[in-house]
């Protein structure tokens, strides 16, 4: 009954929004490694490890791609990607792929870290009866 | 179940963590990919500092009082402040802004420490510049210095100004170059600017010419190097003094005379920035110019770079007013004016490089003989740190004469003026503030290295007189029973420097009859001058343009204009064409019909280097057949065809006055062949090979499909170089622009309207910014490729005119 598991956990959304709220934390301290720590975070929260992947993507990687995208407002980072492409060869679809390719997997290896350890910690499934009657309440 | 849990955590565990990692080590050349798009303080931040802030105020410690810097429309630092302290200091603190990696690399070189950001390929880099020892002088010369020392207050100043913006911008702001090398740069320091400085002096007048000299003098004979390598000239002004003594038996050992030739040559590529290839300037007095005021004109010919080479700013508060251009790391205008008087230099190219054979003990490595006395070698061990590699050791060992350059074959030693420092920055700091001709001069008393040929022109608007001065400037030393062209025996102390020319004695003109001046790195005194100073001057052909330019257009107009001055900066005309012409043509007479076409050409030609000049790209082939024509033969057969063939000049001298010379005979072939056989022979291979490559003659013989100009950035990164641009101008032409595709030439045009100084005109081929997406990495580049100027703005109060102001920024003491 895999199903009726997932209604009792957060909507997935606000796992995401923690593990994406704490990536700009700690990208705005300058610690870009702890973005790996943000995605564990939602991928706990969402309790599994597989949905964990996911959300540790949803958290880290907009995290990175919108401050990027703000910082493009004010300044031309478009001209750095073609500079930044033409230095390490592959032009700048190479430089864009990096850039979403780096938070993407930061988050889904974080989350699935943070996924797999919720479901080691969690306590035991509840029976059919009483996740149906969670279910209900969750409604 | 669960041990599969765990084992799946353990996995995402590991993954996580490897990835980190991964993204945190430098792969290959790669920098460490998650430092590098951080977003916030990858490299993003490039982006983000491309434009500074309209409006900033900064609080830094160490200040007298506010500094103003106001930025123009070219990004160009007007820099106010109160005292000389301050005005140095907000002087590093822009510099860094602008130039922070040009500064650090540079200095890196010049100190032997590229091995540290740049990995194991500069180790032999490194090991030359250490035994070079450049740092090493540095660093004797500043502890030298006490703390009164105006120079040395001045260069700490600085110092300190650069060190508060490492510190305001920390790791996150560094410019781009960094980011992608992986390191950051160190505190600046005053051994690092004079060691900068010495880095100009050695590129600028540290020649292995001795050594090629030596070699060819073995291969040749030594009645060939007087032929073709004379003192002087041999067309207008006969030698000075005769040429130097020599013992018998081979001038050096090949393999030691090789070895040194090839480790200079490792640094060649790297302070070519630094080579001249020659330089103009030139005054026209009050009498002789249409303002009846002088102007002054000058750009000097370093190569091609972006990050440019200068930096230009204006420099009013304490005791200076001052505008121009600096090298970034170095705080003094070098060229430039003030309100009273304008300055300009031209490399003179003196030789004051000498080299040494050093007799070593069998039994000693570490003695050698010195007048019949074995003596100790100074011995200094130097370790190289090499980026992702072990430590290196360099054994440097220095004789009386100096550093040992080789030990490959035989042991030579370097001797060179730049290891005896004068002030260099004390001197530009006085001539800043100089008000006239004789207060300028006597700031040149302390200017030792890199000599150079000062033209000054100074107007005192008060009293309405006017100098003009060219004076060759620098430490020019005697040396005992020889010149010391070839490497000298070092054991027997007979051929030692005795003296050095007296600072009265320096040539110096200063307001001549004809009304105007010009130096154009050639001969720098006539035949009457008492000392030997060099012979490798530049031929002349670009010093009897500017002086014909200059006769012709006063003969025909009365004066000289401030346009006139531009036009003549950006001339093309090749006079060695024009002399080499009639000889050509004449010897071509009778001619194959395809050949005939091209001989048309070239007598229709007016001899501009023009881009699409058609007979330009005929006639600058031509000269380089005709160059290897005449001298490959006789070069292979001494086994010296690595090594460089006479100038233009000399070539001409055998042209016009000696067409049965011997070298003109081709020596692998049985008949003797004269000048005209090798001219036509030169011409005949020149029109094959531009039909083999461009088809007949048309429009794709253009000269600049053929020559192009490149600009390239330090780290040779092909994405933040420009060019290559197709271009006219040639080696010999006022614009000049070596080699087919040149990367070296006007790094800097300057014309200058004494007792209206604001009303001058600036250009360089790049722009203020080390940063390539700021707008002022290479805007100015555009205009000096069109051969435009920027009008500059020079303004006595922290104000500039509406739309022209881009940014201020206040240094408030913290």
């Amino acid at each position: 009954m895999p199903a009726m598991r997932v209604t009792v956990r957060q909507p997935w959304w606000k796992t995401a929004l923690v593990g994406f709220a704490l990536t700009l934390v700690f990208l705005a301290v300058g610690l870009w490694q702890l973005g790996v720590v943000a995605g564990a975070v939602a991928g706990f929260l969402s309790r599994r490890g597989r949905t964990g992947a996911y959300r540790g993507i949803q958290a880290v990687a907009p995290a990175w791609v919108l401050w990027i995208l703000a910082i493009s407002l004010v300044a031309p980072v478009e001209d750095l990607v073609l500079i930044l492409g033409g230095i390490l060869g592959g032009g700048w679809g190479l430089v864009v792929l990096l850039m979403i390719l780096v938070p993407i997997v930061l988050g889904l290896f974080g989350g699935m870290a943070g996924g797999y350890l919720a479901e080691l910690t969690m306590p035991p499934e509840p029976r059919p009866a009483e996740a149906v009657g969670l279910a209900h309440e969750n409604r | 179940m669960r041990g599969r849990l765990v084992l799946k955590e353990v996995v995402s565990l590991l993954f996580s963590i490897a990835f980190v990692v991964l993204l945190s080590i430098p792969i290959g050349p790669l920098p460490p990919l998650g430092e590098l798009l951080n977003p916030n303080g990858g490299v993003w931040t490039t982006a983000e500092n491309a434009v500074l802030p309209a409006a900033e105020e900064v609080r830094v410690p160490g200040l007298d009082g506010n500094v103003t810097v106001l930025r123009d429309a070219w990004g160009i630092p007007h820099i106010f402040a109160a005292t000389d302290h301050d005005l140095f200091f907000a002087m590093g603190y822009v510099h860094a802004q602008d130039r922070m990696f040009q500064m650090d690399l540079e200095y890196r070189l010049a100190a032997g420490r590229l091995s540290e950001i740049l990995g194991k390929s500069y180790v032999e880099t490194d090991a030359w510049m250490r035994t070079v020892g450049l740092a090493r002088d540095s660093r004797r010369f500043v502890n030298t210095l006490g703390a009164g020392d105006v120079g040395l207050q001045v260069l700490q100043a600085y110092a300190d100004g650069v060190n508060a913006w490492i510190a305001r911008a920390g790791p996150k702001n560094m410019p781009l170059e960094y980011k992608l090398l992986g390191f950051a740069p160190e505190p600046w320091a005053p051994v690092k600017s004079v060691t900068l400085g010495a880095l100009i002096a050695y590129g600028l007048s540290a020649d292995f010419t001795d050594v090629e000299l030596g070699l060819l003098q073995d291969g040749l004979g030594p009645a060939a190097v007087d032929e073709l390598f004379p003192v002087t000239t041999p067309t207008p002004v006969p030698p000075i003094v005769p040429n130097g003594t020599r013992g018998g038996g081979p001038t050096i050992d090949p393999e030691a005379g090789r070895d040194i030739l090839r480790r200079a040559g490792l640094v060649e590529s790297l302070v070519r920035p630094l080579r001249s290839i020659g330089s103009n300037n030139w005054i026209v007095d009050g009498t002789r110019s249409a303002t009846g005021r002088p102007i002054l004109a000058g750009d000097p010919h370093l190569s091609f770079q972006l990050p440019a080479l200068w930096y230009e700013v204006q420099l009013t508060g304490g005791a200076y007013d001052a505008y121009g251009v600096s090298f970034p790391g170095a705080p003094a205008i070098l060229i430039g004016f003030n309100r009273y008087l304008a300055n300009s230099e031209t490399n003179t190219g003196a030789d004051v490089t000498d080299f040494y054979r050093e007799t070593v003990n069998a039994s000693d490595p570490n003695r050698y003989l010195f007048r019949n006395r074995w003596r100790d070698f100074n011995v200094t061990q130097e370790t190289i740190h090499v980026k992702g590699g072990a430590d290196v050791v360099v054994t440097v060992k220095e004789s009386l004469h100096g550093p040992l350059v080789t030990e490959r074959g035989e042991t030579v030693a370097m001797k060179w003026t730049g290891r005896e420092f004068g002030s260099s920055v004390g001197a530009a700091l006085q001539w800043m503030k100089a008000r006239s001709w004789p207060e300028f001069r006597e700031a040149l008393r302390s200017w030792k290295n890199p000599a150079q040929n000062f033209a000054v022109a100074a107007w005192d608007s008060a009293t309405a007189t006017g100098t003009i001065a060219v004076r060759s400037n620098g430490q020019f030393p005697i040396r005992n029973n020889t010149l010391g062209r070839v490497p000298l025996d070092g054991a027997s102390g007979n051929f030692e420097w005795i003296g050095n020319v007296s600072f009265d004695e320096y040539p110096e003109a200063v307001n001549p009859p004809e009304g105007y001046l010009a130096s154009a790195n050639q001969l720098p005194a006539g035949s009457g001058y008492p000392h030997y100073l060099g012979w490798l001057w530049d031929p002349g052909y670009r010093a009897r343009r500017i002086n014909a330019l200059l006769k012709d257009t006063i003969a025909r107009n009365g004066t000289i204009t401030f346009q006139d001055m531009r036009t003549f900066q950006l001339d093309e005309v090749d006079t060695a064409a024009m002399r080499f012409s009639p000889f050509l043509l004449n010897a071509t007479a009778t001619c194959r019909p395809d050949e005939c076409v091209v001989r048309d050409l070239l007598r229709a030609w007016d001899f501009r280097m023009a881009k699409d000049s058609a007979a330009a790209t005929v006639w600058h082939t031509f000269y380089f057949t005709f160059v290897e024509d005449t001298f490959g033969d006789e070069w292979a057969r001494a086994n010296v065809s690595d090594l460089r063939m006479p100038y233009p000049d000399v070539l001409e001298h055998l042209v016009r006055s000696v067409p049965t010379s011997p070298w003109f005979d081709d020596v692998r072939t049985l008949p003797i062949e004269r000048r005209d056989d090798i001219l036509r022979r030169a011409f005949s291979e020149t029109v094959a090979a531009l039909t083999a490559e461009d088809g007949p003659v048309g429009p794709s013989w253009a000269w600049g499909l053929h020559h192009t100009r490149v600009f390239e950035h330090l780290t040779g990164l092909d994405t933040l170089s420009r060019g290559p641009y197709p271009s006219g101008g040639d080696e010999v032409t006022l614009s000049p622009a070596a080699g087919f595709e040149a990367r070296a030439g006007a790094s800097w045009r300057m014309v200058v309207n004494l007792g209206a100084p604001q009303a001058s005109v600036t250009v360089y081929p790049g722009g203020q910014s080390g940063n390539p997406l700021s707008p002022h990495y290479d805007d100015q580049l555009a205009l000096w490729l069109r051969g435009e100027y920027k009008a500059i703005l020079f303004p006595t109060m922290p104000t500039l005119p509406p739309g022209r102001l881009e940014s201020t920024l206040i240094l408030r003491r913290a």
